[in-house]
């Protein structure tokens, strides 16, 4: 009798947990047409501009793509008349490069150097972008890379693990965490990192990517950590570890790019705002940077399965 | 001050020499129980002269030599008539009789005696536990926080929510006391469920904006909770369980009519029955202790020590653990000095805590922040007249904080100790019969410990008068300056609550200074209604917001992430109420606005506060069908509230880059939500065994309210789409209570 009444009690305990949770923390699609303010600000016609200068002798490019908004899945770039980037009395021309198959975004358009250059320490590389609307500029002072010695891939913080997939092919699937570097070890919650760019000394601002992906942001700032999965078979065993000095504002832009960038309004969450680019007229980041290479071996790493 | 102190004196002398008079004096208590009635009411009809019982239960009143006929009041109780004949200082304690069917016609004239229309002070709304338990519940748990947030000009963001957002303040900008001691975090289950277990609490009255001069340290509201006593005479039990929670009570007396004890425990269930696991990500778990001894100690002295204890744990599946508390205790001594002079003096502690833990890639983070205090303080009134009391009183408070710790010194912030030191002088006068006024003088100073900073001193005077037209119409006016020296430094845009961090005006924070004017109109009519129009102007100095991007858990740098600068709040207030008869309910509408001018934050203009909510529309409603059953409806809708959302997008090395205009120029659909509930009291049996169940919906038409917005592109259309979480849909909810 006394188990029945148990289970009695339970079975009805568990029906309004049931009730109440099955009713907690809906997520539902909204239109957000519903809200107040929405579209306030004319953004038609707006570009933002991703490019930089580095020490490394080659071709530079700057890449614009078109600012939407919020209800716009496609927006047209504007007309641009000419690119080109002042250093002293230096001027260095871009030209238009065609759209290319793997170009990932149609509406964008990338312009590079019409001649192979390098930044230098201490130069100051100002970006102009002539459109019939006004010219759209930004400016950046190359900074000397600090000593990078302690930048070192450790086993303890880089995760590998070795798989066969259903062909055959032994495949490497390795994860870096976000921050290799002496003061990285800052943990997270819901990708919202825990300290600010002033607790950091400038000699040691800088971010780093690998040489294949080019300078993307996901090496840096990934929400949980820098994912890539190698095929032997396809890849050597080594790779290039590009690192790049960064000014204050460019690493604070950086990283509330991240952080705005998951529009989380928890409890975790910061107070949302534009990340403050550099780009007159415009939005984005044009930086220059000091550049150093690392190569990086694959057979240091042990498979964690193991 | 020494020259406003002599014509205080004066004055009260005056008014003390214009009539033989002798003074009646005492305490009102429940006839069963033998607890205190705060509030309660003691009228002279022939001579209209009147007075009520202090927040100790201890009365006054002076009357001319003679025989009296006397009303003695309270809501919720059998009006009493007094016959006595005066003729020299006399004592005695009033007993009123519980109704026990509720409100019903026995009471009209209860709610006629003491209305606000008599009383000088301005902005209080006072509220028994009977008539929080009148209103539908969340959780099926009658919740105080809940009940304040009816009252017109209090707002609230987002679905269960214990956050009070008062005429334009923010969460922190309230004092919270229970039994005279602060609760720094009101809040269990992330502020879905308030700390103060019904069962253990007599009364509570909220102050809106003009605090009486006794009150000090903080700029918006005070919400003073008084504990229950516990019953003088029988033994007593209940059970409450609700879906959430259960609670135990059991009070008595000690010694018969002379001492006696109250202890209340309540727990969750909800980590009896589950774990995390990915379906609940997050098991939280929450257990109050309430408890209290009061004693009398010959005619004249009482003692009373009250404690009180929460806890709250959230457990994840991601091994996130966070556990937040407070604890207080009270230790207070009451002594009447003749029938004219009454003292109360408290010694206080107050501890709050909180501590994050999770484990990210294989390493332990912890992060704790806390506030500590110590308090001694003592207030001393004179009943100088029958309508003239004069209050002085002087308090020191010594705060310890924990602004934020976690095991690296990289992240932690220095503890840090201050003293805030107070005395006031008060005094609520009627010179005449249509004018009354409530004046007086908090002096604050705050004083940082172990900083070379000065000691910052600012008097805070407080004003209100009365000017009654008639029986049953009044004018009111009021100023008042307000100074609070700690701020929580919280950079979540939402009104849940958890990981305060409260944080000292030390290091180039200032206290914020609030200046508040206030004027109202109040009317009876038709024997059974109230109405009154408030409307009041006030703005704020050095209210703190942070910047963009800021991030404040363990951030050494904690301060750079702040701005302070200037608040103007103002509104209108429209209240329609019905308290007597089978039908009560109330009505309400508030018009209000908020904003905020702080340099570095918005390029220095002016933008709306989180609680700039413009329309608030609320109505309630309770019918007593029989004597045993009753339903309730609460229906309330208001504008949404600021937000700050990306109106465009661009693309940066992979990511999707919001574009914002302005903080908070973006506004969230309206809120609204319709609750229900109805219930059942049984007969009070011979034995005293007496139970009641009730059963509600909370969002009866479940309405989706959002709390958050999330943006995602939709990588086959390039479009955005936008996600609202919101907290809860419709909710059933029993619960059942049983007492001896």
């Amino acid at each position: 009798m006394n188990t029945k009444i148990s289970i009695w009690k339970r079975a009805a305990h568990a029906v309004l947990l049931i009730l109440v949770f099955a009713s907690c923390s809906r997520i539902d699609e909204i239109d957000i047409n519903d809200f107040d303010g929405m579209g306030s600000e004319a953004l038609q016609g707006r570009v933002a501009v991703f490019g930089n200068v580095t020490t490394e002798m080659r071709q530079h490019s700057v890449t614009l793509t078109p600012v939407k908004q919020w209800n716009e899945s496609q927006a047209p770039l504007p007309d641009i008349n000419r690119v080109f980037v002042l250093c002293g009395n230096d001027t260095i021309l871009y030209t238009e490069q065609p759209i290319g198959e793997f170009a990932p975004n149609t509406h964008s358009k990338t312009f590079v150097s019409e001649q192979p250059f390098k930044g230098e320490v201490g130069k100051t590389y100002r970006l102009v972008i002539e459109t019939p609307a006004g010219d759209i500029t930004a400016e950046d002072e190359l900074l000397a890379l600090g000593n990078t010695d302690y930048f070192q891939l450790m086993k303890d913080n880089v995760h590998c693990r070795i798989y066969q997939t259903p062909s055959g092919r032994t495949k490497y699937d390795i994860q870096f965490p976000k921050h290799i570097y002496t003061l990285s070890e800052q943990p997270a919650i819901s990708g919202v990192t825990f300290y600010s760019p002033e607790n950091i000394p400038i000699d040691s601002l800088y971010f780093w990517t690998f040489v294949h992906s080019d300078l993307s942001l996901q090496a840096l700032f990934s929400e949980q950590s820098f994912a890539n999965s190698y095929d032997l078979s396809d890849l050597s065993r080594e790779e290039d570890f590009i690192t790049c000095s960064v000014s204050p504002s460019f690493y604070s832009f950086l990283l509330n790019v991240f952080n705005e960038s998951d529009w989380s309004m928890g409890l975790f969450a910061s107070i949302s705002g534009n990340a403050q680019g550099n780009v007159k007229n415009g939005y984005g980041y044009f930086f220059a940077s000091d550049v150093q290479r690392k190569r990086f071996a694959f057979n240091e790493l042990t498979d964690e399965n193991e | 001050m020494k020259r406003i102190l002599i014509t205080i004196l004066f004055l009260a002398a005056f008014v003390g020499l214009r009539a033989q008079t002798y003074t009646l004096s005492g305490h009102i208590v429940d006839a069963t129980t033998g607890e205190m009635l705060i509030g309660a009411t003691l009228f002279e009809a022939s001579s209209q002269t009147g007075t009520s019982a202090n927040g100790y239960g201890f009365y006054s009143l002076r009357l001319p030599a003679g025989k009296h006929k006397l009303q003695c009041a309270y809501l919720g109780y059998i009006t009493q008539e007094v016959e006595i004949q005066l003729d020299g200082d006399k004592t005695l304690e009033i007993k009123l009789e519980e109704n026990a069917v509720g409100l019903g016609e026995v009471t009209v004239e209860a709610a006629s005696v003491e209305r606000p229309q008599r009383q000088n002070e301005f902005n209080a709304e006072m509220l028994t536990i009977n008539q929080i338990r009148k209103l539908p519940s969340v959780f099926g748990e009658a919740d105080i926080i809940k009940a304040v947030q009816m009252q017109s000009g209090v707002k609230t963001i987002g679905d269960a929510s214990s956050g009070l957002l008062v005429r334009g303040g923010t969460n922190d900008q309230n004092l919270i006391l229970i039994d005279e001691a602060p609760i720094y975090n009101p809040s269990h289950l992330f502020g879905m469920i308030s700390i103060f277990n019904p069962e253990a609490v007599n009364q509570v009255t909220l102050y809106k904006s003009n605090m009486p001069a006794q009150y000090g340290g903080r700029v918006s509201a005070v919400l003073d909770c008084k504990m229950k006593e516990g019953n003088m005479n029988r033994h007593g039990f209940s059970v409450a369980l609700s879906p959430f929670a259960a609670t135990l009570t059991a009070n008595g007396p000690i010694a018969k009519e002379q001492a006696s004890y109250l202890i209340s425990a309540r727990r969750s269930f909800f980590d009896l029955f589950v774990e995390p696991n990915k379906g609940m990500p997050l098991v939280p778990t929450f257990y109050d202790l309430n408890a209290k001894i009061n004693t009398k100690i010959g005619q004249n002295d009482r003692l009373y020590l009250s404690f009180y204890r929460g806890h709250d744990v959230i457990d994840s599946n991601e091994g996130l653990h966070n556990n937040w508390g407070n604890t207080s205790g009270t230790l207070r001594w009451t002594h009447n000095f003749g029938s004219r002079w009454f003292l109360n003096t408290a010694f206080i502690v107050s501890d709050y805590r909180n501590d994050l833990n999770f484990i990210y890639k294989k390493h332990e983070f912890n992060w704790h922040t806390g506030l500590s205090d110590l308090n001694l303080k003592a207030a001393l009134s004179y009943y100088i007249a029958p309508d003239c009391e004069l209050r002085i009183g002087a308090g020191a408070i010594r705060h310890a904080f924990v602004p934020g710790e976690s095991d690296s010194l990289q992240t932690s912030l220095p503890h840090l100790q201050a003293m805030e030191y107070s005395a006031f002088v008060l005094n609520d006068w009627k010179p005449l019969r249509w004018l009354g006024f409530n004046y007086g003088l908090h002096l604050s100073a705050f004083q940082p410990l172990d900083s070379d900073e000065k000691v910052m001193v600012y008097p805070e005077p407080r004003v209100s008068m009365n000017v009654m037209l008639n029986d049953d119409a009044s004018l009111k006016a009021a100023y008042s300056r307000n100074v609070q020296y700690i701020q929580v430094l919280q950079n979540n845009s939402l009104n849940y609550t958890s990981l305060e961090t409260w944080f000292p005006a030390v290091n180039g924070l200032k206290p914020v200074i609030a200046d508040v004017v206030s004027a109202g109109f109040f009317l009876d009519f038709a024997e059974q209604f109230s109405t009154s129009v408030e409307l009041y102007y006030k703005k704020g100095q050095n209210q703190i917001d942070f910047i963009d991007h800021a991030q404040l858990i363990s951030n050494p740098n904690v301060l750079s992430q702040v701005r302070s600068g200037n608040a103007m709040a103002y509104g209108v207030e429209f209240n329609l109420s019905k308290n007597v008869g089978k039908f009560t309910g109330a009505m309400s509408y508030t018009y209000s606005r908020v904003t905020y001018t702080i340099p570095d934050i918005n390029d220095g203009n002016p933008y709306s506060a989180l609680s700039d909510i413009p329309h608030d529309f609320r109505i309630n409603g309770s019918y007593q069908f029989t004597p045993h059953w009753s339903a309730s409806a609460a229906w309330q809708y208001s504008s949404g509230h600021p937000v700050t959302l990306p109106v465009g997008f661009y693309e940066y090395m992979g990511q999707t880059v919001p574009i914002y205009t302005e903080r908070n120029a973006s506004r969230t659909p309206a809120y609204h939500r319709l609750d229900l509930s109805c219930a059942y009291q049984s007969p009070k049996y011979k034995n005293g065994f007496n139970w009641t169940a009730s059963f509600g919906l909370f969002n009866a038409y479940n309405r989706l309210n959002p709390l958050g917005y999330q943006f995602e592109t939709n990588t086959e259309t390039g479009e955005m789409r936008a996600f609202a979480y919101s907290m809860f849909g419709i909710l059933p909810n029993v619960s059942v209570r049983a007492g001896w």
